[in-house]
């Protein structure tokens, strides 16, 4: 029995969750110790025996761009990572419930809960995303908390070392404070290069970047601005221009 | 009214909602360490506040002068000599805060040294042996680092070009340490550093610039773990890569680039298979032909080596660091269950005593903790119940060893936090056993030194380079150091050892010392090394607390820091009362359920004439509290979702 599909029951009509039993608090500390399965290597998970999972939502919320991505690319085994408890069981049912609605699709979608910022690594072996998605992360604008931002250089490291040679890493805000840090971390990395706006036209999962979750739909109905950034992981470290003296403040 | 200002109108009521500061906030015990300089002689002690160097073999002390005050820097007195003349008093480094760092450059030329005031991490420029006595035994301090968070551990590169530091945030950070025979002034290098190097939002990146009035430099951000205790950073023998460990069991190989200072970008993979926090880290080289040292030459990069990792688990493990495999794995103390020892001395009274001080400070801290003082009345009766538990499971066990089994019974102290805020209980994903503390790695490649806490013996493996496992090879017990806490190999091959009463208010420090004999046996000889007035210089004895100690008094495991608290739902509910926004959603909870009950009264008593109002009100108005929500309450206001998600 795949992991995948383990959740399939033969209910005779199919109900979707409703998300206002599902409501969480917005903000989770990605500090606090609490105690998830963490497995101890990726090996040790128990995948049932499927293909290894290639694209990743980090912070999926409640699922938006999981499903959509999941009928675009049917063969990519696709994961979502939601650390608040209520959301990525909202998730869960979610999939399940498409599951039995279309038979035969959304087989490459599920979602995990875990805190994606310590423990990907448990999960991932070196180089085996080749997407990893950043959807309207938590701006902490406080500077003292900027080091929870979830891209931050020490994480672009672990990042580069999760994604293939050319993997893509997709980010989109609507804080444009956020946007401008992104970018400047992003271009500060070597092994990270942006992608340009011809490529990302064509490419699906860019499209879906704005308006495919739930928190992209809200900000398109309060009428705000995005700031998409996509780079590319580049198998050889770039050299970087050295800047002027000034201080760059990280 | 906004929080603010009601916070202002009520600072009574807001100061009393605030939340309490956590005991184990308030700073960590002290340590002791022992470092010992490669090429030389000297072995260095440091407990809490003191430092002590000390040439075995002239039996003289050596000063640290401490590092230049900005203040003081407007004497020129940064110039190519040492002069203790402008500072007066030769104040240790670090004056009045625990030192947590002590560590030489491979090449014996440097020793880093850092301290819990995050300012002054002064690397002082160990004179090299043939020159020590042209310096007339005292070291002056040629770099200082203002560290923006405590450093937990630190070390240096292979070249001993640079010093990294690593601290309880995750970062490691790097300074240039100068050459030599450079003066004060440090060189310059930072500005370069910033490209690649940005680190968290504590680290500054790139140092500030330099003049040679020693105005304090701030080092640059080389990788960073997520926001976890890192506990050991040591440079691979090949010179590129570095190992780091952390709490989150996790131990990190990372590509170092030619200049440090640029950062690290590239990760060549993470060691991954302990059960709990990784403790210590070293390298070991395999000596093929000559018996020399392990130091840095070019023939240590193509001899095999791999990495040594020890951790809360009571293993230690061994890893090929290129590919990250785990080669082979040692279990250097068992947890309670089952575990029989086979061999070994049986001394009871300290193994009960050790395994019920460490049974009740390590899982459950309902005395208050090892942080309040001695006189906690409710601790010792707490401890009582698992005195008793410990030493029923230590004859159970046949615990022969004087390891911390007793810490298997932690489960039975969990009855009863005493009331207020005491520390959360803390464990581990795997079952509880004494962890290991610190491992040291001979030159020779083949034996290593694992000390466990709690445990007076220090066990000696030998490892076999075809299998790459780890046996057992001797049980090494001093008889007047106390509670190992660390171990090191001196340059000519001696096992040195620094312990002492691991009470949070001891300032003990025993060391001892052991030479190979021709058997290969170690065998102690802290007489014959250091001779008493030496010996007195280093160590610090004190009877009472050897007395407290066996009274079975509060003890602090070492290690407790670096295990997670575990809370239990209580707790959460607990904080969660605090939360304002939790709060908030519980007082509108209410309202609402007020509100509704008034709309129902109303609606009972004029049913027929405010039908139409009803309806009106019932679509715009509130909807009463859902059963499904569990602990969250959905409240629509006018049509606008209140607690919507905002981001994610």
């Amino acid at each position: 029995m795949s992991w995948f599909s383990s959740r399939l029951n033969h209910a005779q009509e199919v109900t979707h969750p409703r998300k206002r039993f599902y409501r969480a608090r917005a903000h989770c500390n990605p500090l606090n110790v609490t105690d998830f399965d963490v497995p101890t290597r990726p090996e040790e998970f128990d995948w049932y025996g499927t293909p290894l999972v290639r694209f990743v939502d980090i912070g999926c919320g409640f699922g938006g761009l999981l499903v959509k991505l999941s009928t675009i690319y049917p063969d990519t085994l696709m994961l979502g990572m939601e650390i608040r408890d209520k959301v990525s069981a909202y998730v869960r049912e979610r999939i399940a419930a498409l599951r039995r609605e279309h038979p035969g699709s959304y087989r490459n979608a599920s979602v995990l809960r875990t805190n994606a910022m310590k423990y990907l690594p448990n999960y991932f072996k070196k180089g085996q995303l080749t997407k990893m998605f950043f959807l309207f992360p938590d701006p902490h604008f406080k500077a003292a908390n900027h080091r929870r931002r979830i891209i931050n250089s020490h994480l672009l490291t672990e990042y580069a070392h999760l994604l293939a040679p050319g993997g893509w890493l997709y980010t989109i805000s609507d804080v444009p404070e956020l946007g401008e840090w992104m970018v400047a971390k992003l271009d500060a990395h070597p092994l990270f290069e942006r992608v340009s706006e011809e490529e990302l036209e064509s490419d699906p999962a860019a499209g879906l970047l704005a308006t495919s979750s739930e928190e992209g739909q809200k900000v398109a109905r309060n009428g705000g601005a995005t700031f998409r950034n996509v780079y590319r992981r580049l198998p050889t470290p770039r050299g970087l221009p050295q800047p002027p003296q000034a201080a760059v403040k990280p | 009214m906004g929080r603010r200002r009601w916070n202002k109108k009520n600072p009574e009521k807001a100061r009393a909602q605030q939340q309490q500061r956590r005991p184990e906030d308030g700073g960590d015990p002290p340590v002791r360490l022992l470092a010992l300089q490669p090429n030389n002689s000297v072995v260095g002690v440091a407990m809490g506040n003191r430092v002590t160097f000390v040439n075995y073999q002239t039996g003289e002390e050596v000063r640290l002068e401490p590092a230049p005050n900005p203040q003081q820097a407007a004497a020129p007195s940064g110039g190519a000599t040492a002069s203790p003349a402008t500072t007066a008093a030769p104040a240790a480094p670090h004056a009045g805060c625990p030192v947590r760092v002590l560590h030489f450059s491979p090449d014996g030329h440097f020793l880093l040294t850092g301290g819990d005031d995050k300012a002054d991490q002064a690397a002082a420029a160990a004179a090299a042996a043939a020159a020590a006595a042209a310096a007339g035994s005292s070291w002056r301090c040629v770099a200082a680092w203002r560290t923006p968070k405590k450093t937990s551990a630190g070390g240096f590169s292979l070249d001993g070009a640079f010093a990294l530091f690593v601290d309880k945030f995750g970062d490691v950070l790097v300074g240039r340490v100068p050459a030599a025979a450079a003066a004060a002034a440090v060189a310059s290098g930072e500005g370069g550093g910033v490209g690649a190097a940005a680190g968290s939002g504590a680290a500054r990146g790139g140092g500030e610039g330099v003049s040679s009035a020693g105005a304090l430099e701030v080092p640059v951000s080389l990788l960073g773990h997520f926001c976890t205790i890192v506990t050991g950073v040591a440079p691979s023998p090949c010179g590129r890569f570095l190992a780091t460990s952390d709490r989150e069991y996790k131990v990190r190989v990372s590509v170092l680039p030619q200049d440090l200072l640029q950062g690290s970008y590239e990760i060549q993979g993470y060691c991954l298979g302990h059960q709990e926090f990784v403790s210590c880290i070293a390298f070991a080289v395999q000596q093929t032909n000559d018996a020399g040292d392990a130091s840095v030459s070019a023939s240590s990069a193509r001899q095999p080596s791999v990495l040594l990792s020890g951790s809360g688990d009571g293993t230690v493990r061994v890893w090929d660091y290129c590919t990250c495999t785990e080669l082979a794995s040692y279990v250097a103390s068992a947890p309670s269950a089952g575990a029989a020892a086979g061999t070994g001395d049986a001394v009871v009274a300290a193994t009960a005593t050790a395994a019920a001080g460490d049974g009740s400070s390590a899982p459950e801290e309902a005395g208050g903790g090892g942080e309040l003082g001695d006189d906690e009345a409710d601790g010792g009766a707490a401890e009582e119940g698992d005195d008793g538990g410990g030493d029923d499971d230590d004859d159970d066990g046949g615990n022969v060893d004087g390891e911390g089994e007793g810490e298997g019974v932690g489960g039975g102290g969990g009855d009863g936090d005493g009331g207020g805020f005491e520390e959360p209980q803390r464990r581990g994903k795997g079952p509880q056993c004494a962890p290991v503390l610190s491992l040291a790695v001979a030159s020779d490649g083949c034996t290593v030194a694992v000390v466990v806490e709690g445990d007076d013996e220090i066990q000696l493996l030998s490892l076999d380079w075809t299998t790459h496992c780890l046996s057992l090879r001797q049980r090494l017990r001093w008889p007047d150091v106390r509670y190992p806490c660390q171990v090191a190999f001196g340059p000519m091959g001696h096992l040195w050892v620094v312990g002492g009463v691991p009470l949070p208010t001891a300032k003990s420090a025993h060391i001892g010392v052991a030479k190979r004999g021709s058997d290969g046996q170690f065998a102690v000889c802290t007489e014959e090394l250091l001779p008493p007035p030496v010996r007195a210089l280093l160590e610090v004895r004190e009877e009472d607390e050897e007395a407290k100690l066996s009274e079975g008094g509060e003890l602090f495991a070492y290690s407790k820091r670096l295990r997670k608290p575990a809370y239990d739902t209580e707790e959460m509910q607990n904080f969660k009362r605090k939360r304002n926004d939790y709060k908030e959603t519980q007082r509108l909870a209410a309202l609402r359920l007020r509100q509704d009950e008034q709309a129902k009264q109303k609606q009972q008593q004029q049913q027929q004439q405010q039908q139409q109002q009803q309806e009106t009100s019932q679509q715009q108005g509130q909807e009463p509290h859902r059963e499904g929500g569990g602990e969250v309450v959905v409240v629509k206001d006018e049509g606008k979702e209140l607690m919507d998600t905002t981001a994610p």
